[in-house]
């Protein structure tokens, strides 16, 4: 009996769960906003600022918007500027993936203290979802079903590698396609 | 500041000092030494509290009314895409808040940072805040922040101007 009533409880919480998670349909698939991102329009969501812990904290985006076409001279524009590397990358995919990945990094230093700004961007046709700032779990969470794993994982394990500069990774056999340097 | 004034005058004229005197001359130079210090702290919280409540409006901003924005400041946004104009947000977020966590240390002006300085704080803040403390004073004075933004090889913030009828400081980040 009493097992019955957790399993009735853990029921509840599970769906009362799904309920509560937002789900987005966009380039035919369903995407899982992140639990504390609120939706500031139709396409844009955005995490909020955390003041206990403000060090460690960095903004975080979710954009649901159309593909014109690779921004390389964008992003040239960026690395311009002294203080800021950038690194454009297009990810190997296969002629059967549903989606084209190109991830951005964009580092600078101010202030005495480094950052970096990482941005996925999962394009199909002339649609395209861009996530910045999100944490690993909560970007496999929101591309669960829908993405390949292994490209959102790829882009996190990027991340990690250029943190601290992105000549390691260049040197690397990295199997990516550099569009920026 | 009258009133620290008025304490130290009156124990430089003062041929015979009273232990009371004394007393008065010990304390106030003690709030001299305690404002320096303690106005500077007062206005970093001030200033932080200011950035990051610009961060918080930056961040909530959606992409339209970020071109609303910076159409009010003159310049146009068609040529950037919404992903463009969010990368911008995001990266200019973090610098305002490196600049707060600068703040928030409470050291800036020590720090080898490009930081301009200018105006100074008057009446008795410094004796409000010797008893409440920097952060209690700034939650209970706001300063106003202006956010300008430039585009050269890119769109980025120009400069942060934090003002009120006594101070006005700029950073440039």
């Amino acid at each position: 009996m009493s097992l019955l009533k957790h399993l009735c409880v853990l029921s509840v919480l599970v769906f009362a769960a799904a309920c509560q998670a937002q789900t987005r349909n966009y380039m035919g698939c369903d995407w899982t906003i992140p639990s504390g991102f609120s939706q500031k329009a139709e396409h844009e969501y955005s995490n909020s600022i955390d003041e206990n812990n403000l060090e460690n904290w960095q903004p975080a985006s979710v954009m649901f918007t159309s593909y014109s076409g690779p921004q390389q001279q964008y992003y040239r524009n960026l690395a311009a500027s002294e203080d800021t590397d950038v690194l454009l990358l297009e990810h190997t995919t296969q002629p059967t993936d549903s989606f084209k990945y190109v991830s951005s990094f964009v580092r600078q230093e101010s202030f005495g203290i480094p950052f970096t700004v990482a941005e996925l961007s999962i394009i199909k046709d002339d649609k395209m979802l861009v996530i910045s700032g999100l944490s690993k779990a909560d970007a496999l969470a929101l591309t669960s079903g829908c993405a390949e794993f292994s490209q959102v994982e790829q882009h996190y394990d990027v991340l990690q590698q250029v943190k601290n500069g992105q000549k390691d990774f260049l040197n690397s056999a990295h199997g990516m396609r550099v569009l920026v340097p | 500041m009258a009133t620290i004034q008025l304490l130290i005058g009156g124990v430089n004229i003062a041929p015979n000092i009273t232990n009371k005197l004394r007393k008065k001359h010990e304390i106030a130079e003690a709030s001299l030494k305690d404002k320096s210090v303690t106005i500077d702290r007062v206005l970093a919280a001030r200033m932080r509290n200011a950035t990051i409540d610009e961060m918080k409006r930056l961040s909530k901003m959606s992409m339209q009314e970020f071109r609303i924005l910076l159409l009010g400041q003159g310049l146009s946004a068609a040529r950037f895409t919404d992903q463009q104009l969010q990368l911008a947000v995001n990266i200019e977020v973090l610098n305002l808040r490196n600049i707060a966590v600068q703040l928030l240390q409470a050291d800036f002006l020590k720090s080898d940072t490009p930081i301009i300085i200018s105006g100074s704080p008057k009446g008795a803040l410094g004796l409000v805040a010797k008893v409440l403390g920097p952060t209690a004073v700034a939650n209970g004075m706001p300063i106003g922040i202006s956010v300008w933004w430039t585009y050269d090889s890119s769109l980025r913030v120009e400069a942060i101007h934090y003002s009120d009828k006594n101070n006005h400081q700029v950073i440039k980040p």
